[in-house]
């Protein structure tokens, strides 16, 4: 078996890991509905006990193939319990036949559940290593650790538009998708008959090929663009079974997102031909064009492409260098999927110039040994099929590819292959976008984090620097200390009860003046810090898309709060000293700094500020003021790092991502 | 839709313009690929106006293999053209040009290579394509193969033609890469547009009226519901050739294609800068009222009343000096002490809180470009605040000069009470000669001391007011020149440049 032998184990630790994963994800499991398969529930019951020494239940009764092929003894023999119970007892999102929802369901408390194991993988890891190495199945090993890599795909966000972020998470989309559609059914039933996949642009006759390699009319072609809306899976009659949609979430049928319909079509679903033309071996899939202007019948396209063994491509003399379906030929490429190109409706006489070039750019794609049909544009028959003679080259091909199991199962290993290859190194990509999130994310925070800090040091330094004296207040605190406030102040009981001071009247207007210079002073701090932060953030891909069309918040709405938290700490004073004069004296000692006075009356102020019980009090006062501008400082640049919350995790989320690609078989070292 | 009021040349030319206003306006302040769009369609506008109006130029253009190069033979009834069976076969454009006078100028502006350039109308035509004369037909290359270079040649000749005679085929009719790319682009373009389903004779005439309602709907839902679409064989003689014919025909007769190309541009960049558009705001949405409200704002926070009342204060104890000693000044001055602590020191975040409220509701009117302009255009002038405002503290001359009045008071009272006290004496040491004139000089000196004492307390509050005041106002012009010519001037500007703009485009959009 090819993917025995070219993918060998490296790791333990996943199995076990899962298998204790398995029981926390219990919960989600019986969750779901009744009318799903028991399936998942026994396979819990066996993972609580790994190494209990039961009978180990054969892996998948239907999957030993009615025809024994040599090289695939490897995967009908029963698995070990570990194995095959990490396996069946997997959180069910791959099984499910709906990913998508499923994905969207239950996305985070799985993950945990699965990946929180991670932590300790020893103790696990040692328990089951005995029996693993008697029963060690690597297939079922690909295939759990394949689950975790898709569990860990799903997860994968790219909120911040970094210029990567699109086309990662296309990356990731396309990947889940290949594991849901393909790998994991693929590997779970190694002996189906091989798929072959028939895409192609729009008009270049791949309903015709289809219906006359059946010699029927199967699909339907015409001249209105685009022809195939429905897809059509085109198998003998006997394969038909293994593309039939199955329930089990440990025995994932191929594309188990689309519905299967038999007979009438139906926009966006399979329909299931069975077509006793064919021969056995070989199922056709009649996708839709890749390049129409309908976005589905694309998107549907390049899904059914994703699933197949083979594909063979059709285009025409007229579409041969088209540039969109050779995207797609070269995505393929990458993906190791198995090529065959039919160049169709050649006008006479042009073959040799046509092939010539065709031969040139298949080169420059580094795909010159692909397999390679010709056919003219010719007339169909009254059926809408081309003659018989045309078609008995690829017919026959299709013949050689099925009836020889050998052959099958080298064509599936290679692609089989090629895509584990892919797969990992498209998922390293996704991890290396995840952590260039994640990077992003943090450049952005620590330009936050520079502004807020900024901010706090400029209301420090201001206040201490006495500057909410100056300027706009000056002149009112003149007016206290020449109506004599101060003096009275100075003279006043600290404690005890005062007596209303002839200069409340100035003592009140101050202390006002006071309130609103310190407001303004925070409020345009934490406007100029939100500034910066913006001047900073634009710079930064990520954090422009983040400001695209906002504007600078409101100085208005910045100034209420800033009074709101002037007021409200000013009414604390009071309350802690019992009386006016020595809130203001407190006020003063907080918020006066560096007093405009002469060094005389300066000297006696801090006399009086220095003495023990004020000096408390002021202290209390002073850091109550420190914590409302820092609470909010802090609430201004919570409001701005929210939307970075999101790429937290993307670093966590790709060191998970390579753990995954790590747990599963490595290629050996040749 | 371009209305026909535009398709006058006088009009047109107004709209382009406006569009060089609108460009002047916007520039620095709309990010510089949008602007480069309007430049660049102001450039060629007025280029095509320049040359030659008596032509039309059609580009066909299409997929690789729909057969343009053949509709081009076709049309031009000459293998002009090589038709190849290799994908893609042109890289470059041809034009053939029907009428000779006048081309060359404009086929240099489209650059098209001379070796590429054929003239059909010849003297052995006759006059059977005399209905063409006056036609600039481009073979232009496909944009849909793995050729990106094609790609960039169609796009720059798409700017720049009169008509675009779109060719597909019963194959590549329904890409995604015409309709998406292309077609929907060109939405506002359906009066110059043309559309060709070629190689139709590959269809039944059932298929090939299908076909063509099918792609009518695939128009239609592009956002060209009124395109013409013919169906037509370039390699066959067929009815569909003659209708395309007569539809270039008429184009080329009318000699409006390309103004009618030129206005539906004007009309899609118009649209396309909505969004940088808001609601009428100018330099007069400024008024005395904020500007007002800015000065005082920034006048207390550099400390102006401080200033202006130690102005007051300094008048008065050097006023008081003055009539008490009559000679001499007091040894302490108020206002240079005040001056010597700095009274603005540090209030830059007021500073700032007071443009920031003068900037923000002006901004929140405008759109987030402009308003970005708006904020940028006042930081210049913030970063220099806090120097100025000290300087104009400090250096305006503030103190009001020691009034004269006050030491003739002081003379004129000491000459009272020496006036009495002489009195007295004359009293103590001359009785006999009568008290009369002694009395009556103790009261003299008595009154005029008293009234002198009296009348100048009042005099010395009102002339303390009036110094105060006066310091007051001094500095509060000086902040307020400040406060027009370096904060409110470059506010003004940005509107004003956001007012010409916007009425720039509102006269693009005709």
């Amino acid at each position: 078996m090819p993917i025995g032998h070219s993918l060998t184990v490296s790791s333990r630790a996943a199995a076990g890991s899962r298998a204790e994963g398995a029981t926390a994800s219990a919960g989600a499991a019986s969750a779901r509905p009744e009318t799903d398969d028991p399936g998942p529930v026994e396979g819990i019951a066996e993972s609580d006990y790994p190494v209990a020494g039961a009978p180990p239940p054969p892996l998948v009764p239907d999957e030993t193939p009615a025809e024994p092929e040599p090289e695939m003894e490897a995967g009908p023999e029963p698995a070990g319990p570990v194995a095959a119970s990490a396996a069946e007892g997997e959180p069910p999102p791959d099984g499910n036949p709906e990913p998508e929802a499923e994905a969207e369901a239950q996305p985070e408390a799985e993950s945990r559940s699965e990946t929180q194991p991670e932590t300790q993988p020893e103790p696990p890891a040692t328990e089951v290593t005995d029996s693993d190495r008697h029963h060690g199945d690597p297939q079922a090993e690909l295939i759990a650790s394949l689950r975790w890599v898709r569990a860990e795909l799903g997860q994968a966000r790219f909120p911040l538009a970094l210029p990567d972020a699109a086309a990662a998470a296309e990356r990731a989309t396309a990947l889940t998708a290949q594991l849901d559609d393909y790998l994991l059914p693929r590997l779970a039933r190694l002996d189906a008959p091989l798929l072959m996949v028939v895409g192609g642009p729009t008009g270049a006759g791949k309903s015709t090929l289809v219906n006359s390699l059946v010699r029927a009319p199967v699909s339907q072609a015409g001249v209105l663009r685009p022809t195939t809306r429905a897809p059509v899976l085109v198998s003998a009659p006997g394969d038909m079974r293994w593309f039939l949609a199955t329930a089990a979430p440990t025995d994932p049928a191929l594309l188990p997102g689309l519905e299967r319909t038999t007979g009438h079509v139906e926009p966006g679903a399979l329909r299931m031909i069975s077509a006793p033309g064919l021969p056995r071996g070989v199922a056709l899939l009649d996708a839709p064009d890749l390049d129409s202007i309908v976005t589905e019948n694309r998107r549907l396209a390049e899904q059914l492409l994703a699933a197949g063994d083979l594909w063979l491509f059709v285009t025409s003399a007229a579409r041969y260098s088209d540039a969109v379906p050779w995207a797609a030929l070269r995505a393929a490429r990458d993906r190791g999927t198995r090529l065959a190109l039919l160049l169709n409706r050649v006008p006479d006489g042009a073959e040799d110039e046509i092939l010539d070039h065709l031969a040139e750019l298949l080169d420059a794609e580094n795909l010159a040994d692909i397999q390679l049909f010709v056919l003219p544009e010719a007339t169909l028959d009254g059926q809408g099929l081309l003659a018989e003679h045309q078609v008995a080259p690829i017919a026959a091909w299709l013949t050689e590819l099925g009836e020889d199991p050998h052959h099958r199962v080298r064509v599936v290993g290679d692609t089989l292959g090629g895509a584990l290859a892919a797969l990992r190194w498209g998922a390293e990509e996704v991890a290396d976008a995840l952590d260039r999130q994640y990077a992003a994310g943090m450049v952005l925070r620590e330009s936050v984090r520079e502004g807020y800090a900024a901010a706090r040091f400029a209301v420090e330094s201001a206040i201490g620097n006495g500057i909410l004296l100056r300027g706009e207040v000056l002149p009112g605190w003149w007016g206290f200390v020449h109506d004599g406030g101060l003096d009275e102040l100075l003279r006043a009981p600290l404690t005890g009860p005062q007596r209303r001071p002839r200069s409340a009247a100035s003592g009140g207007r101050l202390l006002a003046a006071l309130s609103a210079a310190l407001a303004t002073l925070v409020a345009e701090v934490g406007a100029q810090a939100a500034d910066r932060v913006r001047a900073a953030w634009m710079t930064q891909p990520a954090g422009a898309a983040l400001l695209s069309g906002t504007r600078p918040d409101g100085a208005e709405t910045r100034l209420d709060r800033a009074r709101v938290l002037a007021r409200e700490w000013l009414a604390r004073i009071p309350d802690e000293t019992g009386g006016e004069a020595t809130a203001l004296l407190v006020a003063l000692g907080v918020l006066g700094g560096d007093l405009p006075l002469d060094d005389r009356l300066r000297s006696r102020v801090h006399g009086v500020l220095g003495h023990g019980a004020v000096r408390a009090l002021v202290g209390r006062s002073r850091a109550d003021r420190f914590a409302r501008i820092l609470g909010l400082l802090d609430a201004d640049a919570a409001a701005l790092t929210g939307p970075l919350a999101k790429v937290d995790a993307a670093a966590e989320a790709a060191h998970q991502l390579r753990q995954a690609l790590l747990a599963g078989p490595q290629e050996e070292a040749a | 839709m371009t209305v026909d009021v535009a398709l006058d040349a006088p009009a047109l030319l107004a709209r382009v313009e406006a569009l060089t206003g609108f460009v002047l306006g916007a520039d620095g302040v709309l990010p510089a690929p949008r602007l480069a769009r309007a430049r660049g369609l102001a450039r060629r506008a007025e280029d095509r106006l320049r040359l030659s109006g008596e032509h039309t130029v059609v580009a066909l253009a299409g997929a690789t293999g729909s057969g343009k190069s053949s509709l081009f033979n076709a049309l031009a009834r000459m293998e002009l053209s090589t038709v190849g069976v290799r994908r893609p076969t042109t890289a470059h454009s041809f034009a053939c040009v029907w009428g000779r006078s006048g081309t060359p100028p404009l086929l240099d502006w489209l650059d098209v290579a001379p070796e590429r350039r054929f003239t059909r109308e010849s003297a052995l035509d006759a006059d059977d394509e005399a209905g063409l004369r006056g036609l600039v037909l481009l073979d232009l290359p496909d944009f849909d193969t793995l050729a990106a270079e094609h790609r960039v040649e169609v796009d720059r000749m798409l700017e720049l033609v009169d008509l675009i005679v779109w060719v597909t085929d019963p194959q590549k009719y329904a890409d995604q890469v015409i309709h998406d790319r292309y077609l929907r682009a060109f939405h506002r373009h359906g009066e110059v547009t043309l559309v060709v389903l070629n190689q139709a004779d590959r269809l039944t005439p059932a298929d090939r009226q299908r076909c063509v309602d099918d792609l009518a709907g695939l128009l239609a839902g592009d956002g060209l519901p009124d395109v013409p679409v013919f169906a037509v064989s370039a390699v066959a003689a067929d009815p569909g050739s003659e209708q395309l014919r007569a539809a270039i025909a008429r184009a080329v007769a009318g000699r409006r294609s390309a103004l009618r190309r030129l206005a539906a541009d004007l009309d899609d960049l118009a649209a396309e800068m909505n969004d940088v558009m808001d609601g009428p705001v100018g330099p007069n949405s400024v008024t005395t009222d904020q500007v007002g409200l800015l000065a005082d704002s920034l006048a207390a926070a550099a400390g102006v009343p401080a200033v202006a009342r130690a102005a007051g204060e300094a008048y008065q104890q050097r006023s008081r000096w003055a009539l008490r000693r009559i000679w001499g000044v007091p040894p302490n001055d108020p206002l240079a002490e005040l001056l010597a602590s700095d009274p603005g020191a540090g209030q830059e975040p007021a500073q700032r809180a007071a443009v920031r409220a003068f900037t923000e509701p002006l901004a929140q009117r405008l759109p987030l470009p402009w308003a970005t302009a708006l904020t940028d255009g006042v930081k210049g002038g913030l970063a220099e605040l806090p120097g100025r405002l000290r300087r104009i503290v400090t250096a305006t001359d503030v103190s009001s000069a020691t009034a004269p009045v006050w030491r003739l008071l002081g003379a004129a009272r000491w000459v009272g009470v020496l006036a009495a006290l002489a009195g007295a004496g004359w009293l103590a040491v001359a009785h006999r000669s009568g008290v009369t004139v002694p009395v009556l000089l103790i009261a003299a000196g008595l009154i005029v001391a008293l009234a002198v004492t009296v009348g100048a307390r009042s005099l010395l509050a009102a002339r303390t007011r009036a110094a105060r005041g006066a310091a007051d106002q001094r500095l509060r012009e000086a902040v307020s020149e400040l406060t027009r010519s370096s904060l409110v001037e470059p506010v003004r500007e940005v509107l004003a440049r956001y007012a010409q703009a916007r009425d720039a485009l509102r006269a693009i959009r005709g």
